[in-house]
């Protein structure tokens, strides 16, 4: 079996939002989307403050809240534990917003433009982006990452793990042991976030420090 | 860094919440009266009544929230796990049910059979009344829900505003119905001091968790402190309290603008009750090492 | 519609290179149909190895981004001024250039023309503007925030001393980096993701950073320790900290010091020279012979040389002498006690001993590595700097400062150090041997850049003489860009006073935005841009400048819709510097240039031609390539009189020129790059290049005597302070830290996000996106303890005030990673052009506090101080924000 799973890598990461970007790139997620948030945290009092950014993305979790809650069987988990959402089943309800602890599902009613002020149609690309948006996802629903499924079919990593300057992300198979996240996880005190929600995510992050 | 609570569940699903639970109540109150002899029929006529359209109208107003109506066709599929789908049954089933019953009272028929259809209505409403609680407490991220006394209160406040609408619309439809009010309203003053120490309970007990606390900050001196206080406290419970004491022993309860005014106001009180209490659902920090990270608005 | 009903009849994927900031890494792109809908990195180049920033593929948005300008226009309103409309109206092409043309046509001198350009697009400016400068005959030219943000310190003083651009640590064997005021590796331009990969596989493997900086920046926040610092006092806590190392310590690499600089060097009382009356070479004192010779260069391998002294006090043909080394320990031991030094910056005296001590630990001086079979010294401690600490009076040795911490422990482009950025040094690609830039000495043997891209090299400085540039560059000898003089309300009585026998008439600008990116936005409005009468730009979207001033603006193509035929040379900003291979990147269209559009460098030849000076132009392209791009133009290749060269032909003769006849243009189009292995001897070359530099400046003493005695030829030597010019690095205040009136508790300064790039980002609306989630980019910040005591909370507006009443406002955010003094502001926001709606109104415009002025410029290098002392004050209720 594979379970498909992330590692980021909170030392290496600065806090670039590239994956961000490259998120709402390669998927085409509209205004209001960002599927791959970055949030920033500081601790400690001057002058020992510390500050560090957590690169999010949907946390894949084994047990997912979000498929828990979800009334239209919308929310599915596939062989490899990676948890989709069906367009033609979900009727926009939240629930899931409410139940995943990571923020990883966002929803926008409408479509609206980059580009408020311009006059005109839209441009090529927003147009295209729209098109795929229709096509993939959809406004109306709950939508989430799914560790973009179709650029892992096609045998290449994830966006937001390609696009990372500091390599701070690592795509791979959790149920291997032998796989480069599982020894990153071994090795370097790899942890899931709040894992007292029993969700056991298929992200791991080790530690900035 | 200053806690966020959840923004997308909003006034929308307050008026839900709201138009419900109160629906739901209304129901049962005149199902419930329904059992209590020929002095009741008229007020027992007029919860029936009311009851099943403000739980139409509240669904509508949810389903023209949802993202996507025409996919809550499915909604039912997951009662394994999910409380939205339990509470669709619930309230179709309570919709079967209470609908017979309604469309049974309005035309006066049914006989025998509305006793039968009143016990199940009743539990079914009951069913109505707590489930969204559950719902609610469901959501683990959202310390500030996931409260066990949260379905107690949402229950207390369900039956109050259903007993505040019963006397108001009584009070419009049925005015002689002089003592049954009066009777009602004894048991709104004593739920009214129920849910007071419910929620009070209910906030205590949040007290548990940093988010917990952030959310009852915010409840009780952050962003939702005014429409908590006025809104909820003075003129859902504490005025309507007063008012209906000084009706039942001041004026021995047949003053029915006391009733109208009470229900006015308690009725608006517990739409925001439901309102703060979705609005101050602060979402879980997210944790990693030392750090702890604050979630944009969800 | 699905996926399948579309018949695609494209799918290709283009590789170039980015222009989202000057980091110029390698990406592809992806054109579906005739409409670009990715770019990814290219994971052939070494500069970016696949990976792309929040900027680059933000640039997405900024092809198609409906703000842009598609036709030319021209103003209608002749009223010019900062927040002036300019009420554009749409003209033709040709009516642009025949305009443009009979402007430039019927000037009262030609050298009142003046050139202003990005520096964003670093490498679209290397052919046009120069080559009609030369051609057309002017001088007058800068890149609007060059001095300021760019490096009128920085890249001058790493050009004396490193032969370079800049300095970044050698990742690759770094264990130990001090930082100040510089994002190196965390999302700076110098090799952008190159940088970032390596500095993160450094951090995994245990390198240590400590960042002197007010803020908690993005490198701080990744750094082993932040240490808190007053603005602009860098140069105080590295004199510091040398004096821990020279004279507690005693911990310095002699080797380096006697062979590669010129600490043996010995100095007379007045600061200069002893040198030897046969050869006029500068002497050193040889302790085995017991005598004075003229010094000499030394082989690297084995390490064996005379033994030089370095320190104690000598008599040479009577005169009295000592080894510059010996008067730097005595000057900072001397002049930089640590108590002195912990006043000045706020830096605990413990802090700067431990931190001095570490970084002469960490160079293991003495240890040495092997490196595909040549034997290289090892020194993994670096001291880096960029803009933060060149922003100020100090500006010059500030830099300088910092990178004597380098040279004391010999950490200077060895395998650990600190490197020369870009790689100076190239052997050139094996075809063709170019391009080859290799330093060399001057007869004193310190080291001179062989390829440099302004128009005069650091070293030797130069001869000051008469003006004959606008901003009297001419007049000072270490000068870049000279924003004073320009800005100044006295620029007219300047140009008179200095016998400027022309004026300013035509601006020719390119992409900039300098009305946001040089000081407050009146000061260069009213004193420097309406001095000109006729204005043209080239933008891709209209900006603060071209609304202000411009009366023609032509829609330039973006860097996605032109060719560029060297990228990645001259190395500046963007080759990485390590072991990867060279890469020679090319630039090309990913669509037609869409609307009516034209690539700046077709017009710009367009208007060479329409103005008869074709042939000129082309002659000085062939001059200006050798200095560039390293070795001569072939005879083959050579642009030729009477042709009629288009822009794609030059592109295709300089890289057949440069990478072989096979390597032509369309050659480079499919791969959109060429690579040859690097030779370590090339990367880690301070031992193999029979070079000096300085860490004792005596050239300064000699070229400040000569500016201030043509300056006062004039009657002008009040421009010059000469206390700067001595031999010696010195902290010298600005006008910040002297003032003493109470009201003003803070100084501020600004930083930038590290997905944000120059004036020129801002209206992405991705970046936009990002900022508004940030916790930092649009809000001010102060320290939380300072903002309680103020009564200040969270998004509370205030007013920010300077020394002489300009204000800025904005909400501001409390935080702790800030030293309490400072108010920290993220630039260059808060736009307020209508041709930039997405950027408009969000976040501040920092450089509204800056003020230009003689005594707010750095005498040493006329770069400007960009911090500022102001006061705070809460908004009143009803106020406008």
């Amino acid at each position: 079996m594979t379970r498909h799973g992330f590692v980021i890598d909170l030392k290496r990461c600065y806090g670039c939002y590239s994956c961000s970007v490259a998120c709402k790139a390669a998927n085409h997620t509209p205004q209001g989307v960002d599927w791959a948030k970055c949030v920033s945290a500081e601790i400690g009092t001057y002058p020992s403050a510390l500050r560090q950014m957590l690169p999010l993305v949907c946390q894949q979790c084994a047990e997912p809240a979000c498929m828990d809650v979800c009334p239209t069987g919308a929310t599915q988990q596939d062989e490899n534990g990676i948890v989709t959402v069906d367009p033609d089943l979900c009727m926009g309800c939240k629930t899931c917003m409410m139940a995943c602890p990571y923020g990883a599902r966002q929803t926008v009613s409408t479509f609206e433009t980059y580009f408020p002020d311009a006059e005109g149609e839209l441009d090529p690309y927003e147009a295209y982006c729209l098109e795929q948006w229709e096509l993939k996802n959809g406004f109306g629903l709950a939508t989430k990452c799914d560790y973009c499924k179709d650029r892992i079919a096609d045998g290449k990593d994830p966006a937001c793990v390609e696009a990372c300057p500091a390599k701070a992300r690592t795509f791979g198979d959790l149920d291997d042991p032998e796989s480069e996240i599982s020894i990153l996880i071994r090795r370097n005190a790899g942890f899931q976030l709040n894992p007292e929600f029993g969700t056991d995510p298929s992200c791991y992050y080790l530690p900035p420090r | 860094m200053k806690m966020k609570a959840q923004t997308k569940w909003g006034w929308d699903h307050a008026i839900y919440l709201f138009l419900g639970g109160l629906g739901a109540a209304t129901y049962v109150i005149g199902a419930l009266a329904g059992y209590a002899g020929e002095a009741w029929l008229g007020i027992s006529k007029v919860g029936i009544i009311s009851g099943v359209i403000i739980l139409a109208i509240g669904y509508v107003v949810l389903l023209v929230g949802l993202g996507r109506p025409m996919n809550a066709i499915h909604a039912m599929k997951c009662p394994g796990t999910s409380w939205i789908s339990r509470g669709v049954i619930i309230v179709l089933l309570f919709v079967i049910f209470a609908g017979i019953h309604w469309l049974l009272t309005v035309f006066n028929a049914g006989g025998g059979l509305l006793p039968i259809l009143g016990f199940i209505g009743i539990v079914m409403g009951f069913g109505v009344m707590l489930y969204t609680g559950f719902l609610l407490a469901a959501n683990r991220p959202i310390a500030f829900w996931a409260n066990p006394l949260l379905p107690i209160v949402f229950l207390a406040s369900a039956l109050y505003s259903g007993l505040l609408a019963t006397l108001l619309l009584s009070s419009i439809f049925v005015p002689d119905a002089v003592e049954q009010m009066k009777f009602l309203a004894v048991h709104s003053t004593g739920l009214a001091v129920f849910l007071i120490l419910a929620m009070a309970l209910y906030i205590w007990g949040t007290h548990r968790t940093p988010e917990g606390r952030a959310a009852a900050e915010m409840l009780m001196s952050g962003q939702f402190s005014g429409m908590f206080w006025v809104g909820v406290f003075l003129m859902g419970l504490f005025v309507p309290l007063v008012l209906e004491l000084i009706n039942l022993y001041g004026m021995g309860g047949t003053a029915i603008g006391m009733h109208i005014l009470a229900g006015i106001l308690g009725l608006i009180g517990m739409l925001l009750l439901r309102q703060v209490i979705l609005g101050c659902g602060v979402m879980a920090r997210l944790q990693a090492a030392r750090f702890e990270y604050v979630l944009p608005h969800i | 519609m699905t996926a399948q009903s579309t018949q695609v009849k494209e799918d290709v994927w283009i590789p170039t290179s980015c222009g989202g900031c000057y980091g110029q890494c390698g990406i592809k792109a992806h054109r579906v149909d005739g409409v670009i809908v990715a770019l990814e990195g290219n994971p052939e180049t070494p500069a970016g190895s696949g990976r792309i920033c929040a900027k680059g593929t933000a640039q997405l948005h900024t092809l198609y981004d409906r703000h842009r300008l598609n036709y030319p226009v021209k103003r209608t309103n002749p009223k010019k001024g900062v927040h002036e409309d300019p009420k554009w109206e749409r003209i033709s092409w040709e009516e642009a250039m025949t305009t443009i043309v009979d402007k430039l046509k019927n000037m009262k001198d030609r050298r009142g023309c003046y050139f202003q350009a990005t520096t964003v697009q670093t490498s679209e400016i290397r052919f046009a503007v120069p080559a009609f400068m030369r051609a057309f005959g002017f001088k007058n030219y800068w890149v609007s925030g060059g001095g300021l943000w760019c490096g009128n310190g920085a890249h001058f003083m790493n050009g004396i001393t490193h032969a370079a651009w800049s300095i970044i640590p050698d990742w690759n064997y770094n264990n130990y980096t001090l930082y100040f005021g510089c994002s190196k590796g965390h999302g700076a331009g110098h090799a952008a993701l190159q940088s970032a990969q390596w500095v993160a596989d450094a951090r995994v493997r245990g390198m240590k950073a400590v960042v002197f900086d007010p803020y908690l920046s993005t490198q701080a926040s990744k750094a082993e320790e932040w240490v808190p610092i007053r603005v602009g006092t860098d140069a105080a806590a590295v004199l510091g900290m040398i004096n821990v190392m020279l004279n507690e310590l005693n911990t310095w690499d002699a080797d380096y010091l006697r062979w590669k600089t010129n600490a043996p060097y010995l100095i007379k009382e007045d600061g200069k020279y002893v040198r030897d009356p046969e050869t006029n070479k500068p002497l050193v004192w040889d302790l085995g012979d017991n005598r004075a010779k003229p010094f000499d260069f030394y082989e690297m391998d084995p390490f064996v040389g005379p033994d030089l002294a370095l320190l104690g006090s000598y008599t040479v043909n009577g005169v009295q002498c000592q080894p510059s080394f010996q008067i730097l320990k005595d000057h900072v031991k001397e002049n930089y006690p640590l108590e002195k030094v912990e006043q000045i910056t706020s830096v605990p005296i413990s802090t700067l001993r431990r931190v001095a001590k570490e970084f002469a630990e960490n160079a293991q001086i003495g240890s040495t590595i092997t490196i595909k079979g040549k034997k290289f010294p090892l020194r993994p401690s670096a001291a880096i700097f960029f803009r933060g600490s060149q922003g100020h009076v100090n500006s010059g040795w500030n830099c300088l400062a910092i990178d004597l911490m380098n040279h004391v422990v010999g950490a200077a482009d060895v395998p650990g150090g600190a490197m020369g950025h870009g790689p100076p040094v190239s052997h050139g690609h094996p075809d063709t041997g170019k391009p080859e830039t290799i330093p060399y000495a001057c007869p004193d043997g310190l080291m001179i850049v062989k390829g440099w891209v302004y128009d005069h090299k650091p070293y030797p400085l130069r001869e000051p003489h008469a003006p004959t540039r606008l901003d009297l560059q001419d007049m000072f000898p270490s000068s870049i860009y000279n924003a004073f003089t320009i800005m100044s309300p006295d620029w007219d009585k300047y140009r008179e006073q200095f016998k400027l026998d022309y004026e300013p008439e035509i601006m020719i600008n390119f992409g900039s935005n300098s009305v946001m990116t040089m000081a407050n936005a009146h000061d260069i409005t009213e004193n420097f841009l309406k001095k000109f009468n006729f204005i043209f730009s080239f933008n891709i979207y209209q900006n603060e400048f071209t609304e202000a001033v411009a009366d023609i603006v032509l829609p330039d193509a973006s860097f996605m819709e032109r060719y560029t035929p060297c990228v990645t040379f001259p190395s500046t900003f963007c080759h990485p510097t390590g072991m990867d291979e060279w890469v020679w990147q090319i630039r090309q269209p990913l669509v037609e240039p869409m609307f009516e559009r034209r690539d700046f460098n077709d017009v710009m030849l367009d208007l060479a031609d329409r103005l008869g000076i074709k042939d000129k132009y082309f002659q000085v392209i062939n001059d200006l390539i050798p200095v560039r791009y390293g070795g001569e133009m072939s005879e083959k290749y050579r642009l030729k009189e009477g042709e009629d060269y288009t822009w794609t032909d030059v592109c295709d003769r300089v890289l057949k020129d440069r990478l072989g006849d096979t390597k032509g243009l369309e050659a480079l189009k499919k791969t959109g790059l060429e690579k040859w292995p690097t030779k370590p001897e090339e990367m880690y070359w301070r031992w193999h290049v029979p070079v000096r530099v300085p860490i004792y400046f005596e050239f300064f003493i000699d070229g400040g005597q000569k500016a201030s005695k043509l300056l006062a030829e004039y009657g002008g030597e009040n421009l010059l302070d000469l206390r700067f010019y001595t031999g010696l690095v010195n902290w010298f205040p600005c006008p910040s830290h002297t003032e003493k009136r109470p009201e003003y508790e803070l100084w501020a300064f600004c930083w930038r996000p590290s997905f944000h790039t120059q004036s020129s980002s801002q209206n992405n609306p991705w970046l936009d996106e990002i900022s508004i989630n940030d916790p930092f980019v649009y809000l001010m910040q102060i320290n939380e303890d300072f903002g309680k005591k103020k009564g200040l909370k969270d998004n509370d507006w205030v007013w920010v005030e300077n020394s002489v009443g300009k204000k800025i406002k904005g909400p501001v955010k409390l935080v702790q990673g800030l030293h309490p003094e400072h108010l920290a502001v993220a630039g260059c926001h808060g736009h307020w052009a209508r041709g930039t709606p997405i950027a408009k109104g969000k976040g501040q415009f920092f450089d509204d506090l800056i003020q230009v002025g003689i005594e707010y410029t750095d005498p040493l290098t006329q770069g400007t101080d960009a911090c500022v002392k102001v006061k705070i004050y809460k908004m009143k209720e009803g106020e406008a924000r």
